[in-house]
């Protein structure tokens, strides 16, 4: 990853990231981040540290949970899954974001 | 609520949600390192990649306790252990600090508790606004034609103390003997527990020697016994039928009273004399009735009364008052000051309190600074001070309510050891209400002053707080004078100032309320009592029925009247 074509992730948005990724199937956080980085292709520069407290936050929250499981390479570990206010919090998040950006980019296109 | 059951998992399960924590981390490490050995890069290598892209492990770990809500609480007892070690290294201070904040709570306790059930809370009789006391006491022939002649009162009734003889299984004992008139309990309006009160029909001259008995009395004399109605005791040399038990924490308002008996069935001779007064009396309006209204009409009886009978009754001027004021009109004041005192007591206890703590932090500069300059934030400072004022408080108030449960219990001991008599011959100067037994150290005035208190200090912790983290620019210099350099250290003499200046406040504050050491509940009556006894409106009332066992019988003055012991 080349530091000069990556862009710093806005404030927030790192939760509806990591909803979005989860909500397609349970992961640990390790496959999480590699996950955020391929569709991303490497466009996004996200600390790989930074995702875990974020990860124990929604958990508190209750959005999504956690389970102890085995990985691919057999190892234990941590998965975690969308719970069904966690679903529902992401399109709220999802459908904010959209108006958001739509909302910017219109106000760059026409003022 | 998930939120606090989370928190909760979290707290209580510690140790495993760290293990955890740190299982997961390295899982992350471990999966990265993998990846990047696989594409060809040395271990070594991969390692310190994977660490440098994950970033600090232990910040990692730390943001995500506190995104758990487990930090808080570790801090809270990170901070406790702190303190509670510190203040154990200085007993002096910490001995200081509480003592000065128990004395100032304590005071205040123990006057507010007194302010309370004097002043405050009503009396115990249902719509205690409709109850007057006469200031001037009758005769019983004059009570029945007021009654008689106005309209304006519901209900009245008279009540004149002697004492009795009571001899029963044990030793005989000598009993307050409410001598009453049928119509004063429904005045009151309160029902007896058992049985029923005296009827009119028995309040007659030759009626039946029928006897209602107080709680105390019951309890203490006739052993509680459920089913005593009906049976005989003997008083003063006569058989009397109890035919009823009054209600556990029932009193006069001001008459202390152990059984009750009709005036014209115990004592015939002196009921039908008009001259004699000796029967305090108490009224009721009718509901819609003003003071006024009834005052007038009450003067209007009073002329025809002189009219009628010009030898004994000119002068009569029956005054009528609230009963509560009746009861604490003359402590009031006086009680009021007293509070006003302690409560400067208090705010001096606080201002000591604030300076003690003023100066510990001054002495304890050097290590807040050494804190500051190896990490500590702002607020971490703030909370470690903050906990430690809390700490202290907590002690003081600890201990305080542990002192006042105490005496809380001697103090009922007193309403509850035995009947009045018991207890009650060294009486204060006559006119104490009779409510002052009822006062105990309640919760209510301990939280009233525990929550005044912890203003000032939560002030004052936050302060030292901020003040550690604007002097962190003289660390250089603090560090260096670190060994006995205490005086050069800035802010010393603002302090010694500042004490100087509370010390004049405090002396010139215990000067002008003249107390001497106000911490003890058992000081408050008798100061109470002083104030009282100082005031002497109420000896115009000689015929009260407190003084009837310390004074001589017969000594009352002009046409009060109160039969001796011997009589009977």
């Amino acid at each position: 990853m080349t530091p000069s074509r990556s862009i710093d992730l806005p404030q927030g948005t790192l939760d509806l990231l990591i909803l979005r990724t989860l909500s397609l199937e349970p992961l640990h956080g390790w496959a999480a981040s590699e996950r955020i980085q391929q569709i991303s292709s490497d466009m996004l520069r996200v600390q790989q540290g930074s995702l875990y407290p974020v990860l124990h936050r929604l958990e508190r929250r209750g959005w999504i949970k956690a389970r102890w499981g085995t990985s691919e390479n057999n190892r234990r570990a941590k998965f975690y899954e969308l719970t069904k206010t966690g679903r529902r919090q992401l399109e709220i998040e999802r459908a904010a974001w959209e108006k958001l950006t739509a909302v910017v980019s219109q106000i760059l296109e026409t003022a | 609520m998930y939120d606090l059951l989370f928190r909760l998992r979290t707290l209580f399960r510690r140790r495993a949600v760290e293990s955890e924590l740190d299982e997961e981390l390295r899982f992350h490490l471990a999966q990265q390192v993998a990846r990047y050995v696989e594409s060809g890069i040395t271990e070594t290598e991969a390692v310190r990649r994977a660490r440098m892209e994950f970033g600090g492990l232990d910040q990692v770990k730390d943001e995500c306790r506190e995104a758990r809500g487990i930090s808080f609480v570790e801090t809270l007892l990170q901070d406790l252990r702190y303190t509670t070690r510190t203040l154990l290294h200085t007993p002096a201070f910490t001995s200081c600090a509480v003592l000065t904040l128990a004395l100032g709570i304590g005071a205040n306790t123990a006057i507010f508790s007194v302010v309370n059930s004097v002043l405050l809370s009503p009396l115990p009789y249902p719509n205690p606004h409709e109850l007057l006391a006469a200031r001037q006491n009758d005769s019983p022939p004059n009570l029945n034609d007021m009654q008689r002649l106005t309209t304006s009162f519901s209900s009245s009734g008279g009540v004149n103390i002697n004492p009795m003889d009571f001899t029963g299984k044990g030793e005989p004992s000598r009993v307050h003997a409410a001598y009453v008139d049928a119509g004063l309990l429904a005045t009151l309006g309160v029902q007896p527990m058992l049985g029923r009160w005296i009827s009119a029909d028995e309040d007659v001259k030759g009626g039946p020697r029928n006897i209602v008995v107080n709680y105390p009395f019951w309890r203490d004399f006739l052993g509680g016994d459920p089913h005593v109605l009906g049976k005989s005791i003997r008083l003063s040399g006569n058989g009397y039928t109890v035919i009823g038990v009054m209600p556990s924490g029932f009193a006069l308002p001001q008459e202390p009273a152990d059984i009750f008996v009709s005036l014209w069935v115990a004592y015939p001779e002196a009921a039908p004399d008009r001259g004699v007064h000796f029967m305090h009396t108490y009224w009721r309006l009718k509901p819609g009735v003003t003071l006024t209204q009834a005052q007038a009409e009450i003067a209007q009886v009073d002329r025809r009364l002189a009219e009628q009978f010009p030898d004994g009754e000119k002068g009569r001027g029956t005054l009528l008052v609230p009963l509560h004021e009746w009861l604490v009109g003359n402590i009031r004041p006086a009680l009021l000051i007293l509070f006003g005192s302690v409560g400067l007591v208090l705010l001096i206890a606080c201002a000591n309190f604030a300076m003690l703590l003023m100066a510990r932090s001054v002495a304890r500069q050097p290590e807040l600074m050494i804190r500051a300059s190896l990490g500590a934030s702002n607020s971490r400072l703030i909370r470690q001070r903050l906990t430690e004022s809390t700490l202290l408080g907590s002690i003081r108030r600890s201990s305080r309510s542990g002192g006042c449960k105490d005496r809380n219990d001697s103090l009922t001991g007193i309403e509850t050891s035995g009947p009045a008599a018991l207890h009650r011959n060294s009486y204060g100067p006559a006119g104490l209400p009779v409510r002052i037994w009822g006062l105990a150290a309640d919760r209510s005035a301990i939280w009233t002053s525990a929550r005044l208190v912890r203003l000032p200090w939560r002030y004052r912790g936050s302060l030292a707080g901020k003040r550690s983290r604007h002097r962190q620019w003289h660390f250089a210099q603090s560090i260096a004078q670190l060994p006995g350099h205490r005086g050069a250290c800035p802010g010393t003499h603002i302090v010694s100032r500042c004490r100087a200046a509370d010390q004049r406040l405090s002396a010139f504050a215990l000067r002008q309320s003249g107390l001497q050491s106000p911490q003890h509940h058992d000081d408050v009556p008798s100061a109470a009592w002083e104030a009282v006894s100082r005031n002497p409106v109420r000896d115009e009332f000689p015929s009260g029925v407190a003084g009837t066992d310390q004074r001589p019988s017969g000594s009352g003055s002009g046409n009060d009247f109160r039969p001796s012991t011997g009589w009977q």
